[in-house]
């Protein structure tokens, strides 16, 4: 209880100094919380040019809206916010790198409805899948290679945790647009990690 | 009862929990008389915690000393 105290009063402290335009305050934060909103940034972005641009577009924006700060949420989550937000800029803007054409990783079904290539079990179970470095990099490679629109909303809800509603307000889309988007997104990543297991290429 | 692709169109819905009563029924249904549906099922699921899992990889939180500069001397040139 004690350690939360502390971290409230130190961080109601720095964001006092930060409003009062506090350079090494400044530089507190971003040496603080610049390594999380990285990581952000590289997940959405899956680019470390692009992921580092972001981060300073967050920062940026951060400085200019720190008078609105008002401490009604923590300041990391404030900048969680803010860095997806500067992720999402990014991804507008960019040009769009060749990608797998999510129906070629969609399972099949034939007409009567049944699994045209019926699924077979994973050798490796989600405990040890989770627990390994190398299934959680093949996995992240996998998130990567889907197209675009299906990755974002997978890094958005699957991996940021932000809610349906956020969701659907961020990428400016109804909330029944991001589960159908979420589910295909899901789909094709189990596809693309079922053939990664298999050992068959991605597309 | 459900085809294998109604199955497989509301599993993130079924593993949310969030279908109806009945419809949950009906997956379970299809779940109990159908290997492949289960063997896709588990996949999913294990799809799902390794996502979340990926979050966590070693070193992806560094932050380059050059990237710390870059945002300090933007914000000088943006409040000057």
């Amino acid at each position: 209880m004690a350690v939360i105290e502390t971290d409230t009063f130190d961080e109601t402290a720095l964001v006092a100094q930060l409003q009062r335009g506090d350079a090494e305050a400044f530089e507190t934060l971003v040496r603080q919380h610049g390594g999380r909103m990285l990581a952000v940034a590289r997940r959405m972005l899956g680019d470390e040019h692009a992921a580092q641009d972001a981060v300073q577009d967050a920062f940026l924006a951060a400085f200019r809206a720190l008078g609105e700060f008002g401490g009604q949420s923590q300041l990391s989550t404030w900048l969680h916010r803010i860095v997806v937000n500067a992720s999402l800029m990014k991804l507008r803007t960019r040009k769009r790198k060749p990608e797998c054409s999510l129906e070629s990783l969609l399972p099949r079904f034939l007409e009567d409805g049944h699994q045209a290539e019926p699924a077979t079990p994973w050798t490796v179970s989600a405990e040890t899948a989770c627990e390994s470095e190398e299934i959680r990099r093949l996995v992240r490679e996998c998130i990567d290679s889907l197209p675009e629109i299906f990755r974002t909303v997978l890094v958005l809800r699957d991996l940021e945790q932000v809610p349906t509603e956020e969701a659907a307000r961020l990428l400016d889309v109804t909330e029944s647009v991001v589960k159908t988007r979420l589910h295909r997104a899901r789909l094709a990543l189990r596809g693309l990690i079922d053939r990664r297991l298999q050992g068959a290429s991605p597309c | 009862m459900l085809t294998c692709q109604e199955v497989i169109d509301y599993l993130s819905a079924y593993v949310a929990r969030e279908l109806p009563p009945d419809e949950q029924t009906a997956m379970e249904r299809h779940l109990a008389v159908c290997p492949p549906c289960v063997n896709f099922l588990k996949t999913f699921r294990t799809t799902l915690a390794v996502a979340r899992s990926s979050k966590r990889l070693p070193t992806e939180e560094e932050l380059p000393e050059e990237l710390v500069r870059a945002v300090l001397a933007a914000r000088q040139r943006s409040s000057s």
